[in-house]
């Protein structure tokens, strides 16, 4: 069985109205891993000794447990404690807070670079803490982890395609069904690898426009 | 003199793990007053003005600015009520300080440096908050640098921008850390006209030096500290030319005969 490309070509529309799906979720993930990691990261800074180290524990077993795992925990294990929740729930779910926790990494990071003397000038002017937050410290932050953050985003798309197990209909799971009824798995494959590599594409690509822009902006 | 002085600070007190800091601190500066705070490296000269904007917090000791208590003040009866963060950050504003290394926001552009505060800390809309930073940006000399990053200014650009950032609250005080220790030498001359100009609008300030001819060509008085205390205060011509504390003589020996010294400050008294 060889490979067509008309068959490929046929297949792509369906691929690709399946794609709005993974986008969609991506999109929902990486605002609130964004929301939630920034908030992380202001608990965090707080330094409060016990809450720090529960969230060391939470950071350890996202860092180092398979991605796969937690998404299968969110949709199978939670709804044993009482928490039922649809597929793309628990999928988002999941991805989100492994992502939450990977922003709030590096914004750790990048508040190391961020002088203390920023910080005093706009105590002494009178600024509130949340205010210092606000106009200080998070738009430089931002700035500064531009490039993990679009790292992070072709990473969530790729894993939205592991929600395709759980049932979530996307582009992965697409083309499993339109190859388990046409037996052509090798265009089916190839054609999904191609709508996954166009959007992290596109995704790189604004990516370091958006960066050229604040270089850009700072000179 | 008015009664009441712009600021007063009395017994004030500072240990750093058990090691006294600042030790029983007395200041007055009334208004209009330009005093020059000197003493050898290490005596506690920072550490004061950083208290008096309540970024380290004095163990003892009370702060005034134009009469109100800053960070606690003592009620009748003998009770020491503290303040809380609010309450001291309404009373910030009126302590502009100006920092050895400046601390702009480097996102921010020079005008964007001075109005940011008074919209977000004063309210001010900011209409007028940019009129009133442009103004001073301007009389600073700044007119064609107000939409540049910091990155790209001088140093002593960058001190002007600090300036303006800490004028544009309408501070009662202003308080300057070694305002020409960062600088060139060369530029000794310029910070003087600086603080001269400020001077001429009447505004109070409390300036660390231990450029003596600078405080010399500057201050109407001088304080003189040692191992955290103040031990002389007076008219800067007195305190230099009649030193009383023999621990002051001992200074004024010493960096009058660094040569360094002399030679940075032969600008400003030329
Ligand atoms: N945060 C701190 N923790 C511990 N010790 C401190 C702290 N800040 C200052 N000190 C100590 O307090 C003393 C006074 O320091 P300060 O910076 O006020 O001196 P200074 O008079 O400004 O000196 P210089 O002329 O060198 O700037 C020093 O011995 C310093 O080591
Ligand atoms: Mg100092």
């Amino acid at each position: 069985m060889g490979f067509k490309l008309d068959y490929l070509l046929s297949i792509l529309p369906r691929l690709i109205s399946a794609a709005a799906v993974n986008l969609r979720l991506a999109v929902i993930i990486m605002l609130l891993a964004l929301v939630l990691g920034t908030a992380l990261t202001i608990v965090r800074s707080r330094k409060i000794a016990a809450v720090n180290a529960c969230i060391a524990v939470v950071i350890s077993f996202v860092r180092g447990t398979p991605l796969l795992i937690q998404i299968f925990i969110a949709y199978y294990v939670l709804p044993a404690v009482g928490l039922d929740l649809s597929p793309e729930v628990a999928g988002v779910s999941a991805i989100a807070f492994n992502s939450m926790v990977f922003v709030s990494e590096s914004m750790r990071g990048g508040l190391a670079t961020i002088d203390a003397g920023q910080i005093e000038a706009s105590t002494a002017l009178g600024l509130p803490p949340h205010a210092i937050w606000l106009k200080v410290v998070l738009p430089q932050l931002f700035r500064r982890i531009v490039p993990v953050l679009i790292n992070e985003a072709t990473i969530v798309v790729k894993g939205t395609a592991l929600l395709s197990v759980i049932t979530v209909v996307d582009v992965l799971r697409t083309s499993q069904q339109i190859a388990s009824s046409s037996y052509r798995p090798f265009e089916t494959m190839i054609g999904s690898a191609l709508v996954f590599l166009v959007i992290n594409l596109a995704i790189s690509l604004s990516g370091r426009l958006a960066e050229r822009r604040f270089a850009a902006a700072r000179a | 003199m008015s009664a009441v002085p712009v600021l007063r600070v009395s017994n004030l007190t500072k240990r750093f793990h058990g090691v006294t800091t600042l030790d029983q601190v007395y200041l007055d500066v009334h208004a209009g007053q330009i005093v020059a705070l000197i003493g050898p490296s290490g005596c506690g000269k920072s550490t004061l003005l950083r208290c008096l904007t309540w970024l380290e917090q004095p163990d003892d000791g009370f702060i005034e600015v134009a009469g109100k208590p800053l960070g606690r003040e003592l009620m009748p009866g003998g009770v020491v009520r503290r303040h809380s963060r609010r309450q001291i950050d309404a009373l910030r504003p009126q302590v502009g300080i100006v920092f050895q290394q400046f601390h702009l926001w480097p996102h921010m552009t020079a005008l964007e440096n001075v109005v940011r505060p008074q919209t977000v800390v004063l309210g001010r809309s900011r209409d007028e908050a940019t009129r009133r930073g442009a103004e001073l940006l301007m009389r600073l000399g700044l007119a064609d640098r107000m939409d540049r990053h910091p990155h790209a200014l001088s140093g002593g650009q960058k001190q002007r921008v600090a300036i303006a950032r800490a004028l544009a609250m309408d501070p009662a005080l202003m308080l300057f850390d070694e305002p020409t220790s960062a600088l060139d030498p060369e530029l000794v001359g310029e910070v003087l006209a600086v603080l001269r100009t400020l001077a001429d609008i009447g505004m109070t300030m409390l300036v660390v030096t231990h450029e003596i001819g600078f405080a010399a060509s500057l201050a109407d008085r001088i304080a003189f500290m040692d191992r955290g205390r103040i031990l002389e205060e007076g008219p800067a011509r007195d305190i230099l030319a009649a030193p009383k504390e023999p621990r002051l003589q001992s200074f004024l020996d010493l960096v009058r005969t660094d040569h360094r010294i002399v030679r940075t400050t032969a600008n400003p008294t030329e």
